[in-house]
């Protein structure tokens, strides 16, 4: 191919960086959504464990902190190499994309398998915890089930990433895509971020010599 | 940096992909590798410091500390990880809005809770009536 040939994913504009930065004004505008989507729920979760205190903390403590220490640790890992990977796309190197996707879809893959054994954990305990146990555990699963979703929909993104890297379709001036699944798989891990304490840690755990409280 | 994409030459790098001569920096903001991984490391360590803060009892701070660590880091990663730190200030606009939603929707919801099940002080005063302003009763 010769010159004065525009990269693909600028048909619409007359500028590749007019192009660019509509896409990332309607990315953050996604991802307004998506706060409403968790804030609603956070709001929920503030109003019923205001409402039935000592219920959340009881329930809170039959969950295991350390699996969601273990997927606190693999998601913010995956969000530095989806930030690599951004790098890489952002300077052209589509092999280093390619690399660092890799990991960023195998630590998500991670976060579902704790996430597995988290969920089979809760159905054999004696008696089974399901969303319908209580309150708390409803909300748990709604929350963990949206966000884990949400992982989901995002490895399936990333597979599609790596499938364009692969084809050596980033350059400096075209990697759009990279750049805005980055801005999904980021704002998911922040979800996690809160969810993390939220749900793991207010009602206090046993850990570094410390009963809880 | 700006690329101005029409009527500039287009070239080839060394592994196929296309950049103009005048755009060698590529579009969006450049952030060095260091940071990302010094950003990494702050993160990890804050997630340490929630899981500690967790095993202590500070009473009703633990969430107050719990909540502002969370804060705080999903702000580092937002600010780094998101180039938030790096963007117009329409972005801007756009990030705060759902946040101030949402403390809006925390104020009202919490709000009435907080005063569920209670006598709303304003109706609760015996409204006194002056003498003669009510009509006579009739009989």
């Amino acid at each position: 191919m010769g010159h004065e040939q525009l990269p693909p994913g600028h048909f619409s504009y007359f500028e590749p960086e007019q192009a660019y930065h509509a896409s990332k004004l309607g990315c953050w505008i996604f991802l307004a959504t998506e706060v409403h989507l968790f804030g609603g729920i956070f709001a929920i979760f503030a109003v019923y464990r205001a409402r039935y205190l000592e219920m959340f903390n009881a329930s809170a403590h039959l969950l295991d902190w350390r699996m969601g220490l273990i997927n606190t640790v693999f998601l913010l890992t995956s969000s530095y190499c989806m930030v690599r990977g951004v790098d890489a796309a952002q300077k052209g190197l589509n092999d280093k994309v390619t690399k660092w996707l890799n990991l960023t879809i195998l630590f998500g893959c991670f976060f579902f398998v704790v996430k597995y054994f988290e969920y089979a954990a809760k159905f054999a305990h004696e008696p089974p915890i399901y969303p319908s146990t209580n309150i708390f555990f409803g909300l748990y699963f709604t929350m963990t089930g949206i966000h884990a979703v949400h992982v989901l929909v995002g490895v399936g993104l990333l597979l599609w990433l790596r499938a364009l890297a692969q084809k050596k379709r980033y350059s400096p001036v075209y990697y759009t895509p990279v750049e805005m699944v980055g801005l999904y798989w980021h704002l998911v891990d922040v979800v996690w971020i809160f969810l993390f304490p939220i749900l793991y840690l207010l009602p206090g755990i046993e850990a570094f010599g410390n009963a809880p409280h | 940096m700006a690329a101005s994409g029409h009527g500039s030459e287009w070239v080839r790098l060394g592994d196929g992909s296309l950049i103009t001569e005048d755009a060698k920096t590529g579009l969006g903001h450049m952030v060095s590798v260091e940071t990302y991984t010094l950003t990494l490391m702050t993160l990890l360590a804050l997630t340490f410091v929630t899981v500690f803060v967790a095993t202590l009892d500070f009473g009703a701070f633990n969430l107050a500390l719990a909540l502002s660590i969370a804060t705080l880091k999903a702000g580092i990663v937002t600010l780094i990880f998101m180039h938030l730190n790096f963007e117009t200030k329409i972005i801007w606009g756009i990030v705060i809005y759902p946040i101030f939603i949402f403390i809006l929707l925390l104020i009202g919801t919490l709000g009435d809770y907080s005063v569920k099940d209670k006598p709303a002080p304003l109706f609760s005063k015996p409204i006194e009536i002056p003498a003669g302003a009510l009509p006579p009763a009739e009989h």
